[in-house]
């Protein structure tokens, strides 16, 4: 048996290919903070409960998939957060940046922080 | 393990000022790349959000597809060699934060960098947050 090692993958014209293209983890209390990453360059603490990210590249279209979960703490506002949205800076879902993921209490929807966010974003191929 | 980058940003959306100041926290792997030399040009990134604003402009993102070209280039294009701490956070004001903010004219400056124990830790009121000058 023999073992493929390789720091990254690309087509023929050089384009990298990443199995998870984009991610993030933040903790969205006290001074917001990045847990881990990759594939992103920033992220943006919007409000409570609401926070931007942008991608390190560009995706090709706008044809890729995402997920976003949120820790439950229930001390912070007394309810569970719930992921109400993802979408794009205005209204659309953008390729470039500025993916919104947006945390709601499960049971009134008002925004709320969470310790732990979680964002992914997988390439279409 | 988290990363505690040295500065933030906090900015103001000029098409949106009746909304809380907002804080971008850089990515530190993001960081480390712009450091170690591995950006391209930051118009490669300007090309892709004009053609992007173009499509949405024109109803057709959800059909939207990058020129392969123009979008290879983020990989392709002759790197820009490394930058410190502080060009790294310039360039990632002008590839990250609305264009209006840093473009274009206003009365008060729209964005400012910080180091990050500058931004408030106490959340209580983050909806009533305002940029002070």
């Amino acid at each position: 048996m023999s073992t493929l090692k390789a720091n990254s993958f690309a087509n023929t014209s050089g384009v990298p290919y990443y199995p998870a293209a984009c991610m993030v983890t933040l903790n969205g209390t006290g001074t917001i903070s990045i847990t881990g990453s990759d594939g992103i360059s920033s992220i943006t603490d919007n409000s409570t409960g609401e926070y931007y990210v942008d991608f390190s590249n560009a995706f090709g279209n706008t044809n890729y998939h995402m997920t976003a979960t949120a820790r439950d703490n229930s001390s912070i506002g007394g309810s569970r957060p719930k992921v109400f949205a993802m979408r794009g800076y205005t209204d659309s879902t953008f390729t470039t940046s500025r993916e919104m993921i947006a945390l709601g209490q499960s049971n009134t929807a008002e925004e709320i922080d969470s310790t732990k966010v979680t964002g992914v974003w997988l390439k279409d191929f | 393990m988290t990363q505690y980058t040295k500065y933030r940003v906090v900015f103001d959306d000029p098409d949106a000022l009746d909304e809380p100041t907002k804080v971008l926290v850089p990515a530190q792997q993001w960081l480390d790349e712009a450091m170690a030399g591995n950006l391209p040009p930051i118009w490669v990134y300007w090309q892709l959000q004009d053609d992007e604003a173009k499509a949405k402009a024109e109803g057709r993102l959800s059909e939207f597809n990058h020129d392969p070209e123009k979008h290879a280039l983020q990989w392709k294009a002759p790197r820009i060699g490394p930058l410190t701490e502080e060009e790294a956070m310039e360039y990632l004001c002008m590839k990250d934060l609305p264009r209006r903010c840093w473009a274009e004219e206003h009365n008060r400056p729209m964005f400012k960098i910080v180091r990050t124990e500058e931004v408030p830790s106490d959340r209580q009121f983050r909806n009533a947050w305002e940029m002070t000058l």
